[in-house]
């Protein structure tokens, strides 16, 4: 497979990943360019024996959170980690929510659910994501995840239970 | 009961996220990253001057290391040092 053939067999699975993480669209695209210069300079390494799809899914995941973990540590300044210290509602919130799958009267509600998410820790978050959003089959989750389909079941158990935490303690407020 | 309403509204809150529409992605994004493969191809070094720099560090490595464990002997046959006066360091001749 060429390049421009990965490009263009997979150019909106990265985006739409992408943009479930990050929540907007110009990160969403900055987060797909990368992880096609990454493909690009690792295509002569790939293993032939792994596909394509799960390789670029895991690509497209480490990526994401790297870049979410890049941008938090810039937003914490020496000022704002003076401000904002140890208020964990403002350190995970998506800056500016632009998800372009998103209807205009469903926009807040998948706001606030998909900011709860980011209060998960990476595994879980991944694992409602993969299963939820982009609809992948368990089996195929596991193998992205480099787990077995009974981890992934257990994750996904743990990550509802969290999350259900969240959305209710967060409408408490 | 407060516990079923709860476990209805994460229901309903996975039903939402899995109505998320595929999104498209913009046409000059492949423009944008066949950019960035040839700027990151242009501004990578060759090899070739890696090595060269890498002999010349060890070759620099090589001389210090001679010019330190040089042999005295060698030293005092050079002409030039049986020329310069030799200073004992002494304030006081007894």
């Amino acid at each position: 497979m060429t390049f421009s053939e990965l490009y263009q067999a997979y150019k909106n699975t990265v985006y739409n990943l992408a943009l479930q993480y990050v929540g907007n669209r110009e990160d969403a695209e900055e987060i797909t360019q990368d992880v096609f210069v990454k493909v690009h300079e690792n295509l002569n390494r790939f293993r032939k024996d792994s596909d394509w799809r799960t390789w670029i899914y895991r690509i497209s995941i480490n990526h994401s959170l790297d870049f979410l973990k890049a941008k938090k540590r810039q937003k914490r300044s020496i000022l704002s980690q003076i401000l904002r210290l140890d208020n964990p509602d403002t350190r995970f919130e998506i800056p500016h929510f632009n998800h372009p799958g998103v209807e205009l009267e469903q926009k807040e509600t998948i706001a606030f659910i998909l900011n709860c998410l980011n209060h998960l820790p990476d595994n879980q978050r991944t694992v409602i994501i993969l299963l939820k959003i982009e609809n992948l089959p368990q089996p195929e989750v596991a193998k992205i995840m480099k787990t077995s389909s009974k981890a992934v079941e257990s994750l996904f158990h743990r990550a509802k239970k969290n999350l259900e935490k969240l959305l209710n303690g967060s409408e408490g407020k | 009961m407060k516990n079923e309403s709860s476990k209805n509204q994460m229901k309903d809150s996975l039903e939402i996220l899995s109505k998320i529409r595929r999104a498209e992605i913009a046409e000059d994004v492949f423009e944008k990253i066949s950019d960035k493969i040839r700027d990151r191809q242009n501004n990578r070094i060759q090899p070739i001057w890696i090595r060269v720099a890498a002999a010349a560090f060890i070759g620099l490595l090589l001389m210090e290391q001679y010019i330190i464990l040089k042999p005295q002997a060698q030293i005092a046959s050079n002409p030039i040092e049986l020329l310069l006066p030799v200073s004992t360091n002494s304030l006081y001749h007894e």
